[in-house]
Parts: C-alpha cells; sequence; structure tokens
C-alpha cells in the first residue's frame, strides 16, 4: 500500500491519495495521469492492465486502484 | 417528422405518453419500442430493416459471448480463462467488423470510392469504383456507437447480456436518442426501460419547460440564422474580410443551439416519460482548454470515445511498448507526450471521421488533435512563463484570456467544418484576411444576407438569454430544482415568456424553411 | 392540488395566447401592407367591410390569374373576392373558407378545380392539415411574425384588387390540343375527397352555393381530370363550368393570354374569362348589383384605379405580341 501511494504521489503531489474517493468520478486524475499510473503500476506490481480494467470503480480511491491489484494477482 | 415539428409535438409524443401511461406497467417497455419503430419507419422506410438487423445481430453476439464468460467462471482455471478471453474477443470483433463494415458501405463508400479512384486514376488505372446512390438508415452513426459499447461492455464484464431482445431493441431503437443521440450506455438505461414508472407532475412539467426551452433556442435562433449562414457559406460566394468571421460566428451559435436545443427537446420528451438520458452538453463556451471543451461539448461522444478508444489505445500493446522504450531512454516530458499521441490519434480520427465521409471532418478532427498535442508540449513554458510574469491561474483576467483564445479555435474549427469541402474551408480563413475592416458589422451590409434588422436583434437577444442560463447553470443556480424555488408568480411569468416567445419569434410559417436536424446527418 | 394549480396555468396561458391574438389583427396589419406573403388572402377577406362578399372565389395560382373581381365589378357589380393561394392545398381551402365565413355571407363558393389533383406525400398532407387546423382556432401562429412590423418602416398596402393578380408578361403556348378525348378519370386521392366533402358540407350549411370552375390552362387540364370532376359534381348535384372546353367562346388566344407557356392566364386572357364568367354568373345566378349602393362606394373607386391599371396593362400585353 505504501509502495502504491508512493507511485501516487509521483504522478501527482497536490492530490491526497490516502482520502479522496472521487480521483476519477470527480476528475481530479487527468486520462493523461492515469495512463501513467497504469505504466508506473504495471512495472512495480509486476501485472498486466488490460483495457477491461479502465474504470472509474477501479481507480477511484486508493483502496480500489490496491483491490485492482490484489485482484490481478499483483505482489508489492 | 423530427423532435421540431408539429406532427411530433402535436400527435406523436403525446399519443406516446398516452399509450405509455395507459398500458400496464410490465408492457410499458413495449409502447415504446412499438412507438419507436413507427418513428423510424415514419421517418424513413425500409431502412427500418438495417436497424432490426443489427439490433438480432447484437443480442445473439452478445449472448454468446456472455456464455462463453460464464463457462470459463465454471472452469475456474487461468488456462480456460485464457482460451475463453482469445474466444470472447474474436466474437467482440466479429461483431464490430460486420456492424462498421454496415456502416461504412452505407455512409462512406462513395467517400472511399472517390479516394480509391483518385489513386487508382494517379498510377494511371482506369478507376473501378462507381458513385451509388445510398440512403443512410436515420441514425445509423448513433445506433452503430452504441451497439459497439454493448458489446464491448459485455466482453469487459462491465455488464451482463441482455437475454430479453425487447430491451435492447428499445435500447438501440428509443426514439428521443434514435436521430440525435445522447450516446448512451446499456446501464444508462437498462434499469429504467424495465421499471416502466408512472408518469408523474414533476417530470411533465420539468421535462415541458425543458422542451419549449430547446423550441426557443432551435426555432427561434437556429432557425433563423440558417438563412444567413447558407448565404455567407454559399460555394458561389466571395464574402471576405470580417463577412468570414460573421459566418463562422453565426454558423457556431446555430450549430449550438440546435443541437443544445434539440438535446433539451430530447432528454425533456425522455424525462416526460420518466427516463432520464445523459447531458450532452455544459456551458461548452465557458471552457479554458480544448480538453475542457471536449469535455462540455457533445459530452457522449466524448465519454464513448475515451472508453473504448482511448483508454484501450493507451493499454493497447504500441502504447505498452513505447512507455517501455521511454522510460529507459527519454525524459518523461518526451515518453508522456508520445504516449498521448499514440492515445489520442485514433480518437481524434474517429471523433472527425464519424461525423461524415468528407475530408473536411477528417481535417477538424486532427485539427483538434494537433492543437490538444501542442497543449500538452507547451505546458511546462506555460507554467513557467506563468510563474515568471507573477500571473495566477484562477485569475479572472487569465481565465477570460483563455476563454477568448477557446472562442477564437471553435470559430475557427467550425468555419472549416461548415465549408463545402477542406478547399473552400481554406479559401474562407484566407479571405478573412483580406480588407478585414470591422465597418461592415454596422454599415448595414449585414442586412443585405437574408436577416432583417427584427431577426439580428431577436438572435442577439436570444442568445444573451441563452448565456444568462449558461452562467446560472455553471454558477449551480438555474436547475429545476432551483427554479422551484423562486417566487411562483415570478416562476409562471418566465414559463409564460418562454413559451410565447417561441410563438411569437419562432422561424415558422410562411417565409420561412423547415431547418432539418444538423446532426441528424451524420 | 397541483391538478387545479396546472388547470389554472394552462388557462391563463390560452387567456394570454388570445390575447395577443388581439394585438395581431391581420385585418388592421394588412390595411397597413404588413402582410406580403401568402397570408394575404387570410388577412385581406378579414378586412373587407363585414357581409358585403357575395362571391368566395378559391383555389391555386390559378385562381388569382384567372378571375379578376374588379372586372367582374366593372361589368356586373357582382362584389366577387379571390382568396387563393400559390399551391394552396386542399386543407388550406377548407379553412380559408371557414375564417372567410366567419365575417362573410358569400351566395356563392367557387373552387377551382386544379388543387383537386395536388396530393401529396401521406405525412406532408398529415403535417399541413394540422398546421391548417391549429392556425385557424388559434391565429397568433398564422400571424406571429407580425412583430416584425415594429422594426419595418411604414408602408401601404399597395394594390390587391381583391386577390387578383396582374402579371402582363407573354409567353406563347405553342403546344395545340391538349384536350384528348378520353373516358378514363384522373383519380382524386380520398384525403382530398375528404376535405371537398367538407367544403361541400360546410357551403350546404351556410347556405350558399358551390360551383366547381375548372380555368383555361394546357399545362395542366387534361379530360381525364374534366371527366373526374364531372363525376363528382354530377354525383353530388354541384355545377361545373369547364372553361377548357370553351376556349375558342371565351375568344382565347394561345399567343396572347398567356403568361408563362400554358401554365397560367395573363391580364388579357383573364379578361377574356371575367367576361364570359359574368355573363355566366348574371345568367345562373341571381346576385345583386351593388354599383350604386353606399356600402360600396370604395369598391368604384378601387374598380376605378384597376381599370386605369388594366388598361395599361393590356396596352403593354399588345405592345408585347403586336395585336
Amino acid at each position: 500500500m505504501d509502495t502504491l501511494l508512493e507511485i501516487l504521489r509521483g504522478i501527482d503531489c497536490d492530490i491526497d491519495f490516502e482520502n479522496e474517493k472521487g480521483l476519477i468520478t470527480d476528475r481530479l486524475l487527468d486520462s493523461f495521469g492515469l495512463i501513467m499510473l497504469v505504466g508506473e503500476l504495471e512495472t512495480h506490481f509486476d501485472i498486466r492492465i488490460e483495457a477491461s480494467e479502465m474504470m472509474p470503480e477501479n481507480f477511484d480511491s486508493a483502496e480500489d486502484i490496491y483491490r485492482m491489484i490484489l485482484r490481478l494477482g499483483g505482489n508489492s | 417528422m423530427a423532435y421540431h415539428t408539429p406532427l411530433y409535438l402535436a400527435l406523436f409524443f403525446p399519443a406516446i405518453l398516452l399509450g405509455y401511461q395507459l398500458a400496464p406497467r410490465k408492457y410499458r417497455w413495449a409502447v415504446l419500442l412499438a412507438g419507436s419503430f413507427g418513428f423510424y419507419y415514419l421517418v424513413c422506410g425500409r431502412l427500418v430493416l438495417y436497424l432490426a438487423g443489427t439490433t438480432v445481430l447484437v443480442h445473439y453476439l452478445g449472448i454468446w459471448i456472455e456464455l462463453l464468460r460464464q463457462k470459463s467462471r465454471m472452469e475456474g482455471e487461468r488456462e480456460q480463462e485464457r482460451n475463453w478471453k482469445k474466444q470472447g474477443k474474436k466474437i467482440l470483433i466479429l461483431g464490430i467488423i460486420i456492424l462498421l463494415a454496415i456502416l461504412v458501405s452505407r455512409k462512406y463508400y462513395n467517400f472511399l470510392g472517390q479516394n480509391l479512384n483518385a489513386l487508382l486514376e494517379a498510377l494511371g488505372l482506369l478507376p473501378y469504383f462507381p458513385p451509388k446512390d445510398l440512403l443512410l438508415p436515420l441514425g445509423i452513426s448513433f445506433y452503430t456507437l452504441m451497439a459497439i459499447g454493448y458489446l464491448a461492455d459485455v466482453y469487459w464484464g462491465r455488464i451482463r447480456a441482455e437475454g430479453h431482445m425487447g430491451y435492447l431493441a428499445l435500447y438501440l431503437a428509443y426514439f428521443p436518442q434514435i436521430m440525435e443521440g445522447p450516446v448512451c450506455r446499456y446501464s444508462d438505461v437498462a434499469a429504467q426501460f424495465r421499471r416502466g414508472g408512472d408518469l408523474t407532475g414533476e417530470n411533465l412539467a420539468a421535462g415541458g419547460i425543458r422542451i419549449f426551452w430547446g423550441l426557443f433556442k432551435k426555432i427561434v435562433i437556429a432557425d433563423r440564422l440558417n438563412v444567413l449562414v447558407g448565404e455567407l457559406f454559399a460555394p458561389e460566394s466571395s464574402y471576405g474580410g470580417v463577412f468570414i468571421l460573421a459566418a463562422a460566428a453565426a454558423y457556431t451559435a446555430q450549430l449550438y443551439m440546435e443541437f443544445s436545443g434539440c438535446m433539451d427537446l430530447v432528454l425533456g420528451s425522455s424525462r416526460m416519460l420518466g427516463i432520464v438520458l445523459p447531458e450532452n452538453f455544459r456551458q461548452p463556451f465557458a471552457a479554458r482548454t480544448v480538453t475542457e471543451f471536449w469535455q462540455r461539448w457533445h459530452i457522449t461522444l466524448g465519454v464513448w470515445l475515451k472508453t473504448y478508444i482511448f483508454y484501450p489505445a493507451s493499454v493497447s500493446f504500441p502504447a505498452k511498448k513505447w512507455n517501455c522504450f521511454g522510460k529507459q531512454r527519454l525524459a518523461p516530458y518526451w515518453t508522456r507526450l508520445g504516449t498521448a499521441a499514440i492515445a489520442l490519434f485514433p480518437v481524434w480520427l474517429v471523433n472527425g471521421l464519424w461525423h461524415g465521409p468528407r475530408w473536411s471532418y477528417i481535417f477538424y478532427g486532427m485539427y483538434y488533435f494537433v492543437l490538444i498535442i501542442l497543449g500538452i508540449a507547451i505546458e511546462p513554458m506555460r507554467l513557467k512563463l506563468l510563474k515568471a510574469l507573477g500571473l495566477k491561474e484562477d485569475a479572472w483576467y487569465y481565465r477570460c484570456m483563455q476563454r477568448c483564445k477557446m472562442w477564437v479555435i471553435i470559430l475557427t474549427g467550425e468555419l472549416f467544418f461548415r465549408a463545402e469541402g477542406l478547399a473552400q474551408g481554406l479559401k474562407m480563413y484566407v479571405r478573412m484576411f483580406e480588407n478585414f475592416e470591422f465597418s461592415p458589422l454596422w454599415d448595414g451590409s449585414l442586412l443585405n444576407l437574408g436577416l432583417g434588422k427584427g431577426d439580428f436583434c431577436i438572435v442577439f437577444l436570444g442568445c444573451l438569454a441563452v448565456a444568462a442560463v449558461g452562467h446560472g447553470r455553471e454558477r449551480g443556480i438555474l436547475s429545476y430544482a432551483g427554479l422551484q424555488r423562486l417566487w411562483q408568480p415570478f416562476r409562471w411569468a418566465l414559463y409564460y415568456g418562454l413559451i410565447l416567445s417561441v410563438i411569437l419569434f419562432g422561424a415558422y410559417g410562411e417565409g420561412y424553411q423547415i431547418v432539418d436536424l444538423i446532426y441528424a446527418g451524420f | 392540488m397541483k391538478a387545479k394549480r396546472t388547470l389554472v396555468f394552462f388557462s391563463l396561458l390560452a387567456i394570454l395566447v388570445f390575447l395577443l391574438s388581439g394585438l395581431f389583427n391581420p385585418a388592421y396589419w394588412f390595411l397597413r401592407g404588413k402582410i406580403q406573403n401568402r397570408n394575404r388572402a387570410h388577412a385581406g377577406i378579414a378586412a373587407e367591410e363585414p357581409d358585403t362578399i357575395d362571391v368566395l372565389v378559391l383555389g391555386d395560382s390559378e385562381s388569382y390569374t384567372s378571375v379578376s373581381p374588379l372586372e367582374l365589378w366593372q361589368r356586373t357589380g357582382i362584389a366577387a373576392y379571390v382568396c387563393g393561394q400559390s399551391s394552396q392545398r386542399i386543407p388550406e381551402t377548407y379553412y380559408m373558407l371557414k375564417s372567410a365565413f366567419k365575417n362573410q355571407n358569400p351566395r356563392l363558393v367557387i373552387l377551382e378545380t386544379n388543387l383537386l389533383f395536388r396530393n401529396m406525400e401521406p405525412k406532408k398532407n398529415l403535417e399541413t392539415a394540422l398546421m391548417e387546423g391549429i392556425q385557424y382556432y388559434a391565429p397568433i401562429f398564422r400571424y406571429h411574425d407580425l412583430w416584425k412590423a415594429a422594426f419595418q418602416e411604414e408602408s401601404e398596402m399597395g394594390s390587391f384588387y381583391k386577390g387578383f393578380e396582374f402579371r402582363e408578361e407573354v409567353v406563347p403556348y405553342e403546344q395545340g390540343e391538349y384536350m384528348k378525348a378520353t373516358q378514363k378519370k384522373e383519380p382524386i386521392s380520398p384525403y382530398v375527397k375528404w376535405y371537398l366533402d367538407r367544403i361541400r358540407r360546410l357551403c350546404e350549411d351556410r347556405g350558399a352555393t358551390l360551383l366547381l370552375l375548372s380555368a383555361p390552362t394546357p399545362k395542366h387540364f387534361t379530360v381525364k381530370k374534366y371527366n373526374a370532376v364531372s363525376e363528382y359534381a354530377n354525383r353530388h348535384g354541384l355545377a361545373y363550368l369547364d372553361l377548357n372546353h370553351r376556349i375558342s367562346k371565351l375568344g382565347i388566344d394561345w399567343a396572347v393570354d398567356t403568361m408563362d407557356a400554358g401554365d397560367h392566364l395573363n391580364l388579357s386572357g383573364a379578361q377574356k374569362v371575367t367576361a364570359y364568367l359574368a355573363e355566366y354568373l348574371k345568367r345562373e345566378y341571381q346576385l345583386k348589383d351593388h354599383r350604386m349602393e353606399e356600402a360600396y362606394k370604395r369598391w368604384n373607386a378601387e374598380a376605378a384605379y384597376y381599370q386605369r391599371k388594366a388598361v395599361k396593362g393590356l396596352e403593354t400585353i399588345r405592345k408585347k405580341t403586336g395585336k
């Protein structure tokens, strides 16, 4: 989880990732930030994020992202 | 028949409302489906078979994909899951190819034919593709997108395939959205169709007001501007200077008023039935960047492109390869730029091309593509410049400047969009800078283009009213709920003003032509 | 509570619409020259003094290029008015008649038959019928554009000649005989028949006689159409005057009397038709001669003005054709 938060802060240090619950639906994280995040997550957690995963449900908060990582079999 | 014609407003739609309310809850979807197919048949006759055929195709493909997915769940192993994924993907791609083939064959055949012929001739060969006179099935550009979206959502497991063909048929054929969208996802409407709720006073009132607001924009402002726009963009015309600026402004106003007005008619009609469709506009002229503009203009098309083209493109093989390459060899700035270009190029190509088989539309798409990439490219420099000059991003003067910049960009884009072909667009654009003076704006020459003093007055006042309402909406104070909080006589006065404005100032009757819906032609 | 409020809302709206219709009075604005489009006929008949018109002529452009009320007045003192519109469709005819009956009590209604064979696709037909009905019951929809009068300069009515339109062009018709004998009948669509029946019944209810008239027009008229109209007229006991069978009696010369190669008559042709019609009406119908009446003083003045213009117009035509 901490690695995740570090990565997130690397994308945009102005967002409070620990508490925000609407990263996508409230447009806090824009499309490009999302793509960069996907790239980082794939490298760091050794997972493959397909187009089917690109949904608000998977990216709206740090918890959502973490849950997705675990589901895709990621090892931090 | 279209949403702003008397046939729809006074006969068809009231009949549907009545039928819907009188039918038992279980069958209300059937009333809507019958009405939708009836609407389709009334507008384009036998072409309704295309819609029916697409529905059947999508229904069975969707179920097939769903069955494969369920089978893999039962097997449970990684190996089987991958097999299922491969098979399902093949079916998805098959479906997309068939749907696109139908669309391309009817909409783009002549365009492709012309260009291939030109290529053949350039190579010294004989042209092979004769032009055909093909009628376009109503809404094919819209319902094809919706069908592809449905299949993709089923494949991705975001929704379960619809077992009941009637609901799926209604999703694709639903008459308020068949002509000009909004482009819906199945999850937006499925539950609402199933519910079949009673008509309520609130829905009827809110929908009714919205319909009149849409009529105001469409038949008072947009249709009135149509004569002016037609005159200024006529291929044989030779207007220059400030007239081109007026042409771009007039067309942009007409397009916005008509399209957003039509959306009001559509969403209002649907609201009266108790079904809420997604918004397509959110005060687009308040946008400060190109990206923001496309989050406010034709919103549902943007969402569709983002969901089904942008994200898949950004996690596609080329994009990931570039990301890897970039991480090892390039500064993050260049990696980011490259990823953006790879992901955005298909989006804007499709956006442009979707509007129609013309080079000017492809140009339109590429125009915005270049602007967005440019925006990303100069972003760090822009921030440095702001810091150096001590300007704040949120300062009112900076926001104003950004909006003015956006208006220049939007007007230029629409100039090319409307011109009769890329060549004429370029000619007009160049002519604008010859002999540019502001004086024709007030020396009366604008009155020789088909509109009189009274017409211009109404257009200006109308645009002002729409801008005021937009401003209120932007601040969040002018929603339907907000209206309810106003003092009743004042609120009623507003309603009466709106209804009477439409009756009095509408561009209908003797001396006016009926103006078809622009986006229904896409 | 909610229902009562809704009722009040719509009642108030209806009252507002009604008041607006009063503001946009067609007669008032017609006399000030503000109604120049196809609605002229509606407004014109509304602007006539009530109960003065004895003969009403309806139809499309054939009607207002063939029958000249002021010429008729000159010869017989019969007060006629032409409520024709270009490309008039039969629902427009029906509601025009209904509107006219509001202020007038014509003894004779003449219907030019060309529009009986004008039929469009069902959707357009429905839309026309719908719009005409709406505009009849709520005239504000027809005259809503009058708000523009506030932006225009003062203007005058201009010459309207009781619905007749002046044409001085001459383009001869040279195709010869067009009445080819046949037993066949041109079909009259059920949609047109339905409105024709309603027009007939409306005339009966108001005690007016309906006369069907076919103006001379080689471009549009055929014996097939004659047969169809005759059949209808016979079935319902209506008089039918077909001028295409009486070309020589009328004295029509196709080298002189048509403005567009047999589509419409010009002033010269219209004069001949009106002269014949004058005799016919005097013979067949008891219509009053109003020339000495106080109430029709203005008619005499307008007829005199018309005659001055007509003489000049005929002179122009004679010059163009050397006849």
